[in-house]
């Protein structure tokens, strides 16, 4: 049985064919990294749980909402599109099914956590027009989204979220730098929560060579 | 949530609650006595119980991530599954395990770290408080101890309390600085001292300009000098609340240009880095009845609480306070918040009661939170009071000499023992600090708080008894140990808790 109100965190990997080779191989050792990071820290343990979800060219999650403890890293490889817009479509409908919400009985979780990964422009145009069109109002979730290399379009992300972070590259030294950040977050999420629901969240400053779109 | 419950009403048009009854007073514009029948109706809600299918059981014997030597006696001690002693993952795409709580704890008992309070910052506070005294008719218990957080972070503990006898009026003043800002702690010190010394000055001499003030508030509740009486203290409580945010705002002053504070947060200081919550409680027991008269005044997060032994079940429990986190608007009220700038941003956070009452309880969030919702959990924050052996409980005691052996072995046997887990304390060994668990009991037995509370006396009797540790020290010692050992997943914030009991 479990009483705890829990902090969800879900990423939106990018696993379209431009991040095959080195960059999936730095996600995959970054999420590992991430996992075993956040396992020694006992109040992302107590409270954080994590989901994987990827897209190419077809959004699916990889990882369904998981408690820290149980986590495994999901298998990846890159290739094919990038259904931006088809991966926002699943994480609604994963928010939708394993967030718990507050009843007579039972404390809600904590909005859920999201940080996008993409190192180019959607494909789905459509699907992502559907979903953008209202995720910043309806305010389910924090979201960060991340752009990694040249081909990304800031101005695209920012109608995912305000909080829109890019990288130079998609190199193995920027991707770590970015898991290593996701778990920062993560840790000092869980812990700044402090019992205050729906306050803004608080985020450790982004790393060196990471630059914030205003 | 707060209307929702049997709760001391708000103080927009001046309210109070008697025998669970909720009234307007007549004197202030625009109020009416409110109809019963609607707060006794909202009172049932107290008393619905959890449902029974959500309770499962905790053992799934190869799935625990535990350490052996961190069991407890009454659950098996699995065999681990990986060497790190983690289960076995869940595989991409199925459905997740579920670990229970106690599963998630027992993992993560061993993570936590003990770091003193830094002594390189200005003002280090106090790792405990605890507080035992009489004052007046009351006896007060009290404790504070730095969260887990902030021992595994060697940060300072952000809360305080102070309590104060007045002319025979017992004054709590309970605060928690927020959680994200450096020097919270002196805002939380200094709205409670502040709060006090305007109470210690302006009651007094409230009290020499109307003598018969006590009286009136003992009057019949219809009665004018009982209303006018009852308006000037809530009126009294808010002005105490202004002159604590006052006194923040000298102690941020004060501290501006001071070597130590602007380098510790790397800028100038701002009022904010002071913010705190302010629960201030103001009792007097009512001479020649059993009735106290309280006000309460509440910003920002926390709860106060009374309780009515002998009240109907769904009565037991009166919330005199509402943690205001806003609801929607995802603020976090402080004393130090723009908003909180006059008597009347005071008003709905005032509630003015008069009941029989037992016991009146007052905490930060470290322990409300662990008791969600408060309008039932209250009674279980009582009931593991009691089963620890913090607070006595004459019908507990009774129950203690009248259980013949045969039924006491008998109830051993079904009733959960203590759990233990080490004390963060930073100690080379660690001591196993043996906690009941109410919940325990309401899980192993399938029980609804009102059952165990109607029914559950030998039970809870046979359970206190199994707790011998603390016995011979003083009840500020023992509510210190517990608040500092009881463990809820994901609760690692300080706890303050301020028992008031009226005496005998």
């Amino acid at each position: 049985m479990s009483y705890v109100r829990r902090l969800p965190v879900y990423l939106l990997l990018d696993c379209s064919g431009s991040m095959s080779g080195e960059p999936i191989e730095s996600v995959r050792q970054g999420i590992k990294m991430l996992v075993n990071e956040l396992k020694g820290d006992p109040q992302a343990l107590e409270t954080a749980c994590l989901s994987v979800i990827t897209f190419a060219s077809v959004a699916q999650q990889t990882s369904p909402l998981t408690e820290l403890m149980l986590f495994k890293e999901p298998k990846l490889e890159a290739s094919g599109a990038t259904s931006l817009g088809g991966a926002l479509k699943v994480l609604r409908e994963c928010i939708d099914k394993e967030v718990r919400k507050t009843t007579e009985n039972q404390k809600g979780d904590w909005k859920p956590l999201v940080f996008i990964l993409t190192d180019g422009m959607h494909t789905d145009d459509d699907e992502f027009d559907r979903q953008t069109a209202d995720i910043k109002s309806l305010k389910v979730a924090n979201i960060i989204a991340v752009g990694a290399g040249p081909y990304v379009e800031q101005s695209t992300l920012k109608r995912i979220t305000d909080n829109v972070l890019l990288m130079n590259t998609a190199s193995a030294g920027d991707l770590s730098k970015f898991f290593a950040w996701v778990s920062g977050s993560i840790k000092m999420s869980s812990k700044s929560l402090d019992a205050k629901p729906g306050g803004a969240i608080e985020l450790p400053p982004p790393p060196q060579g990471f630059t914030i779109v205003p | 949530m707060g209307n929702s419950e049997n709760t001391g009403k708000k103080y927009g048009s001046l309210m109070y609650t008697q025998h669970g009854k909720i009234y307007k007073l007549a004197n202030n514009p625009g109020s009416k006595v409110i109809h019963t029948e609607k707060s006794e109706a909202v009172l049932i809600k107290t008393s619905s119980p959890f449902p029974k299918t959500a309770f499962t059981k905790v053992s799934k014997k190869a799935e625990m991530p535990q350490e052996p030597e961190k069991s407890t006696e009454d659950k098996p001690v699995p065999e681990a599954t990986e060497a790190a002693g983690l289960p076995e993952a869940a595989g991409a795409s199925e459905t997740p395990q579920v670990l229970s709580d106690w599963e998630v704890l027992q993992h993560t008992a061993s993570l936590w770290k003990y770091k003193p309070v830094p002594k390189d910052e200005p003002e280090p506070y106090e790792e405990y408080l605890t507080e035992s005294a009489t004052l007046g008719s009351f006896h007060v218990t009290a404790a504070r101890v730095r969260g887990k957080k902030h021992k595994h972070e060697g940060t300072n503990c952000d809360d305080w309390f102070e309590t104060r006898n007045i002319e025979n009026f017992a004054v709590i003043a309970v605060s928690d600085g927020a959680g994200s800002k450096k020097f919270s702690r002196i805002g939380a010190k200094t709205s409670c001292t502040g709060a006090m010394e305007y109470l210690e000055r302006e009651l007094k001499n409230l009290l020499r300009k109307n003598s018969e003030l006590k009286a009136h508030l003992g009057y019949d509740l219809k009665d004018s000098r009982f209303q006018q009486a009852a308006s000037q203290m809530a009126q009294m409580a808010q002005h105490a609340m202004l002159a604590a945010r006052q006194n923040v705002i000298n102690a941020f002053q004060a501290r501006q240009g001071t070597p130590g504070y602007a380098e510790a947060v790397k800028r100038d200081l701002q009022l904010n880095d002071f913010a705190a919550t302010l629960l201030l409680t103001i009792a007097l027991p009512i001479e020649n009845s059993d009735e106290t008269f309280i006000v309460t005044c509440q910003v920002g997060d926390g709860m106060t609480a009374a309780i009515s032994r002998t009240a109907p079940y769904d009565q037991i429990i009166t919330l005199l306070g509402d943690a205001d986190s806003g609801a929607f608007s995802g603020e976090t009220e402080f004393l130090t918040s723009s908003s909180i700038d006059s008597l009347q941003s005071l008003m709905g956070r005032t509630r003015v009661s008069r009941k029989k009452i037992d016991i009146i309880m007052s905490m930060t969030d470290g322990v409300a939170d662990d008791y969600d919702p408060n309008g039932k959990e209250m009674l279980r924050l009582y009931l593991d009071l009691l089963v620890n052996r913090v607070i006595s409980s004459p019908q507990l005691e009774m129950m203690q000499k009248k259980l013949d052996k045969a039924r006491y072995e008998e109830l051993s046997k079904i009733v959960p023992a203590p759990q233990s887990y080490p004390a963060v304390t930073g100690e080379l060994e660690p001591r196993m600090v043996p906690v009941q668990y109410v919940r325990e009991l309401q899980e192993k037995q399938g029980l609804d708080l009102k059952k165990i509370w109607e029914e559950g006396r030998e039970s809870l009797t046979v359970m206190a008894g199994a707790i011998q540790l603390n016995t011979g020290k003083n009840a500020a010692t023992r509510l210190k140990e517990w608040l500092d050992s009881y463990v809820v997943r994901g609760s690692f914030d300080d706890r303050t808790l301020v028992i008031l009991q009226r005496g005998e």
